[in-house]
Formats: C-alpha cells, sequence, structure tokens
C-alpha cells in the first residue's frame, strides 16, 4: 500500500476512534470528520521536531513535579523516559512532542497509581514439557508406535491450513463465532475400518458357512438349508443353542415345524469329540422337551374369554417364567462363572430334565385337557386335582407342592361366584360355569325354596361342577337359598352372610407349612378345609333361618293346627265339631255343608284352642262329590283349607294339604259311623220282635262298633300321634329347610299309606268305606222301624241329650250360629210317626237288612285282614299287621 | 496494528522459532506501552489504540503538531462522541 493511502487509512482508524463514528452508520458525519482530519494533516507550516526541545520540555516537566512535591510521578516518569531511550526509534521525539502537546495540567490530575490499570494482565507463563509429561506422562501403550495416515486424504492438510491462516489474521477476538468451528469437517469424524475384526466376526458365525444359502437371519422354518459338509462347534456354542431353543428363542441348531410345532435337529452340526449318535439321542432328548415347552408357550396367549380359563393360563405362564428363570440361571453361570465350570452338555441334560419335570407334566395335562373344555370346563380343575394327589402317592415332593399350589390358585375363581352365592344368594350374569342358576324368576314365594333356583346338571345327570366339589354341591345350594329366603322374609332388606373369619384356602391353609407331603391324602385335607369354608357360611344362614322359621314364620304352631284339626288330636274339639256336622247332615237334605256357616263352625270351635290366628286361616271348602245319599263317602263334600302363610308352604307343601284333609275325611267318616251306631240304642235293638233278630242286631252293633273304634284307635293312636311327634321331632333337629321338606314328605308319604290313602291301597281303603257304610246301613235299618214310644222315648231322650250338648257348645263356641229350632228335631219325630207301615213288614226289612249286612260284614271283614296282613309281608308297616290282628279278634270271636 | 503487521503476522511460519520480526513486533509492542504509560502521565486523553494510529501516522511522516492540532480540532467539534477521554483545552 503506498503511503499516502496507508496514511489514510491510519487517519480513518484514527478519527473513528476519537469521534466513535462508524462509516457503515454515521457516513457523513465520519466523511466530514475525516476530510477534516485530513485536511489537518497536510498543514506544512509545521516546522520539523525539536528533539532536544521536546528533551528539555520533560525536563522540564520533571522539575516540575519535584517542585511541587511530586516526587513520585517525576521518578516514574523519568523511569519510563530510561526504559524508552533503551527501545527508542528515530520516531520517538516526535511521539513524544505529540504527547507533550497533547498534555493536560498532568500535575494535578496523575496519578501513580492509575498506571497499575494500564499494565496489561500477566499472560500465563508458557507451557514447559517437564510440565507436560509430569502432569500427562507419555507411557501409554502404543502411544510411540507411528500412525497409519494412508486414509488421511489431502483436503485435510487443506483444511488445516486454512485453519491456521484463519487464526493468524485475527489480531483480536472478533464478536463472531471463530472460525475453526464453522469448518466441521464429517469426514474427521470417520473411523476407518478395521478389516482384522470384521474377519474376525466373520468366523464367529460358524452358520454362515457357506452364506451365500442363508437369507439373513439364524431361523430356517422348516426350511433345511442345503448344507453338505457337517460344522464343527464347540460344547459351550451347542449348550448356549439348546438354552435358547428351551427358552424359545429361535436358532440355527433346531428347526422349528410349524405345522407339527416341533424342534428337530439340524445334524450338520457336530462335536469334536463326541460320536454323533450320541450327540443325536442326546439333543433329541433335549428338543423333545423344547418341544412341549413350546407347545406350552404356543398354547398361552389364547385370550380365553371365561376368567376360570384366564386364571390357568396365568398359572401355566408363571410357571413358564419360573422355568424360563432357571434357564437364565444356568446362561449366567455359563456365562459369568464365578467359580470354574465344566462345559458339559450332559450336565445340562441332567440338570434342565431335573427342573423341567413338572412343567413337563403339566404341558402333557394342558394337552390332555384342552380338546374338552368345550364340554366340560371344570376337567383341568379336576385333572390338577388328580395330579396333585397322584404326585402324593408317588412321594414326589416338588411335583406335589408344584401341582398343589396351581391347583389352589385355579379354584380361586371358581370360589368367587361360591362365595357371591353363599354370601349374598345372588347370582351372577351369565354364569355358565357355577352349579346354581335361576329356574323360575317368576315364582311365587311359596315355592321359593323349591322352584325358583334350581342345580344345573348334564344330560347324564352329573352335576355341573368339579368332582370334589360334589360332596358339597348341596350345602352351597341351599345356604344360597337360605339367604334368599332370609332376604325375602326380611321384605328384601339387605342380608348378608359374610362371615367374620372366613378360613383361607390355600397351600399352607391345607397342606401346612412343613416342607414335606403331609401324611393325610390330598383329598381329605382339601375336602376337611373345603368344608370347613362351606361351614363357615353355611352355619350362620341355617341356624338364623331355623329361628325365623321358629319364631317369626310360626312354623310349629301350623304344626300343631295341623295336628288338631286334621289329625284330631284333641278328640274332643273333633267330636263336637263332626256332631254338628253330623247333625246338620241328617236334619237338611241340602245345604248342609254351607261353606260359611260350617267355617263359622270350626272357627268357633278351634279358636279357643289353636294359637292366635290359627283358626282364621280355616276355611271349609265345598267339594263335589259323586256320592250322594247317607253314605259316608258324603262326607268328603266338607274339605277343611288352611291358608298356609308362603315360608311355611316352603316346607309344608300345598300338596301334602291334601293328604292332610284325606286323613281328616277318613277320620270324620269313622266319627260319622260311631255317630250313627251311637243313635242306634239297645232299645232300638231289642224292640225287634224275633229274639233271633234281636240277637243279631246286638251281634252286629257289637261288631261294628267294635270295628269302628279299631279304626278310630289305629287312626289316632297308631297313625297320628305316633307318625306326627317322630316327624316333630326329626323336624325340629333339621339342618335346612331342605331336610325339613323332606322330613316333612316323607311322613306324609307315610301318613298316606298308614291311612290306606295311596293307590296301592285302594281296594282295602275302599272295603273299609264299604264297612263304614253297613254301619248307615244299620242304623237306617233300626231308625225305619215304627216303634213310637219307645222311639218316642229314645228321641226325648236324644232330644234331652242333644239339648245338654248344645249347652256346652254355647259355652265354647265364640260364633254366633243360629241354633236349629226344635221343628226340625220334630222333623226326624215325624219321620218315625209319618211311616204308615206296620212293624211286621218293618222288622222283615230289618231283618233281611241285617242278615245282609252280616254277610257283607263277614265277607269285608275278611278281605281287609287279608289285604293287611299282605302288605305288612311285603315289606310294610307293622301298624296294618296290627290292624289286621285286631280286626280279626273281632272276627274270630264271631266264628267262636 | 498496520496491516504491514498483519501481513507480516499472515506471512509467518508456524514455527516455535522467534524470527527478527518478532523481536521488533516485541520491541514495537514495548514502545507502545511505554508511551501509553508516559501518554496516562501526561493525561493526553489518547487511547493506547490512539497512540498507536498516531505513532504510526508520525512513523510515516505526519508532523506531530499537525496531528495534535487535529486532534485537538475533532475533540472540540465531536466532544460528545468521545468515549473516556478528556477536553484537550
Amino acid at each position: 500500500m503506498p503511503q499516502p493511502a496507508q496514511i489514510g487509512a491510519l487517519t480513518d482508524e484514527l478519527v473513528a476512534s476519537i469521534t466513535n463514528f462508524s462509516p457503515s452508520t454515521n457516513a457523513q458525519a465520519f466523511k466530514h470528520a475525516k476530510d477534516l482530519a485530513a485536511r489537518g494533516l497536510r498543514g506544512y507550516q509545521y516546522g520539523r521536531t525539536n528533539q532536544f526541545d521536546v528533551r528539555a520540555k520533560l525536563d522540564g516537566f520533571d522539575e516540575k513535579f519535584r517542585v511541587l512535591n511530586r516526587d513520585d510521578l517525576a521518578n516514574a516518569l523519568l523511569e519510563r523516559l530510561k526504559e524508552l531511550d533503551k527501545v527508542s526509534t528515530k520516531w520517538t521525539p516526535e511521539t513524544l512532542s505529540l504527547l507533550l502537546q497533547l498534555s493536560d495540567r498532568p500535575v494535578e490530575k496523575s496519578n501513580v497509581d492509575d498506571l497499575e490499570l494500564l499494565k496489561p494482565p500477566q499472560s500465563p507463563s508458557p507451557l514447559t514439557w517437564a510440565e507436560i509429561i509430569a502432569d500427562d506422562p507419555l507411557d501409554e501403550e502404543g502411544i510411540w508406535e507411528s500412525i497409519d495416515y494412508a486414509a488421511e486424504s489431502s483436503e485435510d492438510e487443506k483444511d488445516y491450513r486454512k485453519r491456521e491462516k484463519a487464526r493468524a489474521s485475527e489480531p483480536t477476538p472478533s464478536s463472531s463465532f471463530t472460525e475453526e468451528d464453522s469448518h466441521l469437517d464429517p469426514e474427521s469424524y470417520v473411523i476407518p475400518i478395521q478389516k482384522d475384526a470384521l474377519l474376525d466376526i466373520r468366523k464367529e458365525q460358524f452358520w454362515r458357512h457357506p452364506a451365500e444359502h442363508q437369507a439373513g437371519g439364524a431361523l430356517a422354518e422348516g426350511n433345511h438349508a442345503a448344507k453338505k459338509s457337517a460344522s464343527e462347534i464347540t460344547e459351550l456354542q451347542m449348550i448356549r443353542e439348546v438354552l435358547f431353543m428351551l427358552a424359545g428363542l429361535p436358532t440355527t441348531l433346531y428347526t422349528i415345524d410349524t405345522n407339527l410345532r416341533e424342534f428337530k435337529i439340524n445334524t450338520v452340526f457336530t462335536l469334536g469329540h463326541v460320536v454323533s449318535l450320541t450327540l443325536d439321542d442326546l439333543l433329541s432328548d433335549l428338543g423333545g422337551i423344547g418341544t412341549q415347552i413350546y407347545r406350552l408357550r404356543k398354547w398361552t396367549g389364547n385370550n380365553p374369554p371365561i376368567p376360570l380359563f384366564q386364571t390357568f393360563e396365568a398359572a401355566v405362564m408363571k410357571r413358564l417364567a419360573q422355568f424360563d428363570s432357571s434357564l437364565a440361571g444356568l446362561q449366567s453361570r455359563y456365562l459369568n462363572p464365578e467359580v470354574p465350570v465344566s462345559v458339559s452338555l450332559l450336565e445340562l441334560h441332567n440338570e434342565v430334565r431335573g427342573f423341567a419335570g413338572p412343567i413337563l407334566q403339566l404341558a402333557t395335562l394342558v394337552v390332555a385337557v384342552m380338546p374338552t373344555l368345550s364340554e366340560n370346563p371344570f376337567l383341568y380343575l379336576e385333572a390338577l386335582f388328580e395330579r396333585t394327589s397322584l404326585a402324593q402317592m408317588m412321594s414326589d415332593v416338588g411335583l406335589f407342592q408344584f401341582f398343589a399350589r396351581i391347583f389352589l390358585d385355579c379354584l380361586q375363581p371358581y370360589l368367587k361366584p361360591i362365595r357371591i352365592w353363599m354370601e349374598h344368594g345372588e347370582l351372577g350374569p351369565d354364569n355358565e360355569t357355577f352349579f346354581v342358576f335361576m329356574n323360575d324368576k317368576s315364582s311365587e314365594a311359596a315355592s321359593l325354596w323349591h322352584d325358583r333356583y334350581a342345580i344345573r346338571r348334564h344330560l347324564n345327570g352329573e352335576l355341573h361342577a368339579p368332582n370334589f366339589l360334589h360332596p358339597a354341591a348341596l350345602r352351597i345350594f341351599n345356604t344360597g337359598k337360605s339367604i334368599v329366603f332370609l332376604k325375602e322374609l326380611a321384605n328384601h332388606h339387605k342380608y348378608t352372610n359374610i362371615a367374620q373369619d372366613e378360613p383361607r384356602l390355600d397351600f399352607e391353609t391345607i397342606c401346612g407349612e412343613a416342607e414335606s407331603l403331609p401324611f393325610a391324602p390330598f383329598s381329605e385335607l382339601f375336602g376337611s378345609a373345603f368344608e370347613a369354608w362351606i361351614g363357615s357360611k353355611f352355619s350362620l344362614a341355617s341356624t338364623v333361618l331355623r329361628q325365623k322359621l321358629s319364631s317369626e314364620c310360626g312354623l310349629w304352631e301350623v304344626l300343631d293346627t295341623f295336628r288338631i284339626v286334621y289329625l284330631g288330636a284333641d278328640g274332643s274339639l273333633l267330636q263336637d265339631f263332626a256332631d254338628l256336622v253330623f247333625e246338620r247332615m241328617d236334619e237338611l237334605d241340602s245345604n248342609w255343608n254351607d261353606r260359611y256357616l260350617l267355617t263359622e263352625l270350626v272357627h268357633g270351635i278351634y279358636g279357643a284352642v289353636l294359637a292366635p290366628g290359627q283358626a282364621e286361616r280355616l276355611v271349609i271348602r265345598r267339594s263335589t262329590t259323586k256320592h250322594r245319599g247317607r253314605s259316608v263317602k258324603g262326607l268328603s263334600a266338607v274339605v277343611v283349607d288352611y291358608n298356609i302363610p308362603w315360608s311355611i308352604a316352603n316346607i309344608i307343601q300345598k300338596s301334602s294339604l291334601q293328604i292332610y284333609q284325606r286323613a281328616f275325611g277318613f277320620l270324620l267318616k269313622v266319627y260319622r259311623a260311631k255317630y250313627l251306631l251311637q243313635k242306634v240304642s239297645w232299645n232300638d235293638i231289642q224292640g225287634l220282635g224275633d229274639d233271633s233278630l234281636s240277637r243279631l242286631g246286638l251281634k252286629m252293633r257289637h261288631r261294628l262298633i267294635w270295628s269302628t273304634d279299631v279304626l278310630r284307635t289305629y287312626l289316632t293312636e297308631t297313625v297320628f300321634a305316633s307318625s306326627t311327634s317322630q316327624m316333630e321331632e326329626a323336624l325340629s333337629a333339621a339342618d335346612d329347610i331342605d331336610a325339613m321338606a323332606g322330613i316333612h314328605t316323607s311322613y306324609i308319604t307315610r301318613l298316606q299309606d298308614l291311612c290306606l290313602l295311596s293307590k296301592n291301597f285302594s281296594p282295602i281303603y275302599q272295603a273299609i268305606m264299604s264297612l263304614l257304610d253297613l254301619v248307615v246301613d244299620f242304623a237306617d235299618a233300626h231308625s225305619r222301624r215304627p216303634n213310637a214310644s219307645a222311639s218316642l222315648a229314645k228321641v226325648q231322650t236324644s232330644q234331652q241329650k242333644r239339648d245338654a250338648r248344645r249347652r256346652k257348645l254355647r259355652d265354647r263356641r265364640r260364633s254366633i250360629i243360629p241354633t236349629r229350632q226344635n221343628s226340625s228335631d220334630d222333623g226326624s219325630e215325624d219321620e218315625y210317626d209319618g211311616d204308615a207301615e206296620s212293624s211286621t213288614s218293618h222288622d222283615a226289612a230289618t231283618s233281611e237288612s241285617l242278615y245282609k249286612i252280616q254277610e257283607q260284614f263277614d265277607r269285608l271283614v275278611p278281605f281287609v285282614v287279608a289285604g293287611l296282613k299282605g302288605v305288612s309281608r311285603a315289606g310294610g308297616e307293622s301298624a296294618w299287621e296290627m290292624l289286621a290282628e285286631r280286626l280279626d279278634w273281632n272276627f274270630k270271636v264271631r266264628c267262636s | 496494528m498496520s496491516n504491514r503487521d498483519k501481513k507480516g503476522k499472515a506471512k509467518e511460519e508456524p514455527q516455535l522459532e522467534k524470527s527478527d520480526r518478532e523481536k521488533s513486533r516485541q520491541a514495537h509492542v514495548e514502545t507502545l506501552e511505554i508511551l501509553s504509560e508516559i501518554s496516562a502521565f501526561l493525561e493526553t486523553g489518547l487511547t493506547d489504540s490512539q497512540i498507536a494510529y498516531c505513532a504510526s501516522l508520525i512513523g510515516r511522516g505526519v508532523n506531530p503538531e499537525a496531528l495534535a492540532e487535529v486532534i485537538r480540532t475533532l475533540r472540540t467539534q465531536y466532544p460528545e462522541r468521545e468515549t473516556g477521554s478528556k477536553d484537550s483545552n
């Protein structure tokens, strides 16, 4: 650059420094200042600088400083001047002259301390090799080896030089980032390929021989690679492959046949020190284990819809995870051996067989159970139960614990619906796996116990539940029904049967904490534990229900009512009722069985004796009967109904009421016969002209009375009393409503048989009815005779008796029944008096009747006796034998 | 720093040995330091860079009195633009 240009540039810099104008921002002002400076600098009116003058001025300053007692300044100035002399150039005086001309009262303003601020910061001492070596001794391996820069390109050198240039051209730090940072050279980050390492890796991957046959990846599914030559591998590599195969991972040593889901050995790989046959055998055994476990793994993950199966699958997956962790332990032993281990495939085989035993058995169980699960969803539970018992019998502790734990884990979801049913009496929605289901949702309360819920059974009648639960199924069923019953009693109030201390059903509770096998069979242990579990819920529900049935529902009051009303436990009450009914029968042709009047009669007679509210439940119903006339069978038109409460109706079912009514009817008929016989007095018979006829009449009367009494005694004492007391005793000891209903049903059945009301005993029963009808005939025969005085006296006597009876009844009766007028009694007298036949003809008729009656009696009684003895001998009740004997006495007395 | 100095520096080989140029540059720097201290004594109000510019100008034959006059004129005419410098008069 020529001199003026340099001066111009320097002038620009000076102007910019002094004025702080920038040519870019304040161009005009800068130009003006620059012109001013340039004009000023061109001034040649100034002469050359006299260096002696400069020196004199400086001396003058020195003197001035000393005069004004500023020796520090003077000394400092002198010192600087001396230093300057050492490095002075030919322009130093001019520069000093400039400074002298621009000085401004240095004496007043200067301060020596300010010089300290002028000093630049001390630059750090240059780094020496000694310091570098002390900090980082150069003793790294290979540090002195020559580096191969063969891969370096020449471009790197250029960039390096560029960087150096850029650094050199910067005198002061610039405001922007350094150029070297922006010169990022990606190629300098490239690590050169080390070909030796690549060769080593290829050598390790032995399965890539020949590499072009493999399509990448070691897994060849069903594709037998065309390896022409056997490839020898180490035992450790083989162990690794085996462990991977057992873990279900793809390997090259084993190929997976996805259709058959089995592992096949790739026979190309051999061990150098083992005969191939032995090796194949070992590997195939391991492959077999792997195949079974692989199939088990594939089975899991099917996402079954039912929670039971989900739990089973989860339990299997948990055991597979445990197996995998055992495999991982084996792998870690070979990977990070803490102690020296021998690499042995045989040892691995033994170990794998050891801890894979349980899981292999589980795999076979799954294979066996899976196809039939849709038919029997509990098959796997039963199979697990069996395997547990089998393992215990084989004294295999590990296997026993393995299967017992799986079994109990899988049982838990099955217990949930059971628990809900037994605690709340509720069924889960669409729960097909539970054996209780709602049979009839709209069933009435009276059949709640028997009809609303039912037990689910298969077509062959087998219970839809695991076989180990069959013994307890009924109790479970009844417990839930008890809860439902209690809820119904409490008018749907909240009732729950949550036992405070429900025993746990887990392995420790059932089999104990000991590591050894329990002595008792697992089935027994489980059965007792399960019974305890059920009992904790069952006993509470059944106890409460029994109490409620007894106290709130009045079970015993109802039974008392039945006993008194239907079974004539209180004979006097029945006699009163019967007498009134018989009177109406005799004196009214029709409408004698008016239900309203008879109902009032019943309420009046029994109301004082029965428990409060019981008599009001009795209702007389008129029943149509084909029997007309005075036959005892006509009494079937009167039926005593009882309105059983719905809660009691679950025990004493409505169907049993019919038996009670028929038994009552039978008893009433016997009472009728006795009533009619009592109406035929001794005098009536004596009044017969013929002695033989009288004797016959008396004899027949006696026999008929005897037979009637025997029948009545048989019914009331032998049948009703004993059976009912037995039934009540059994009922009080019953566990639940099922037991109670069963007891009552069997009682009713027995009652029916003993009363000869069953179809089987129909001939005998009809014969007895015919026998009772003989009494009617006998009474009729004697009532037609026109024995005015005797009959009148008899009638009067009868009338007196009736009046006395009525008076007695009036004391008992609560209701108001219009007493029949004496005019009706006169009707009976009219019957006697209105008869215009002569006594002779009546005697003849009576004689004929009597002989007929005798004949029929002699026919019927043996028939009944024979029939009763026959059924008694055929394995029936001994009571029949007793009845037959007693009837036979009467008959044999005649013969003798 | 003068362009020559810059060029000189750019032309320098990246070597650890000191050259004559390096020595003269060092001397030049020392001179400037001393002058800067003297300037501080004399309360001229010149910064280090201004002293360097002035020394360079004087080294190129500029009259020091003319230069002083120019500096005084610039300071008078543009007093508010000056930063850290004192009034010369």
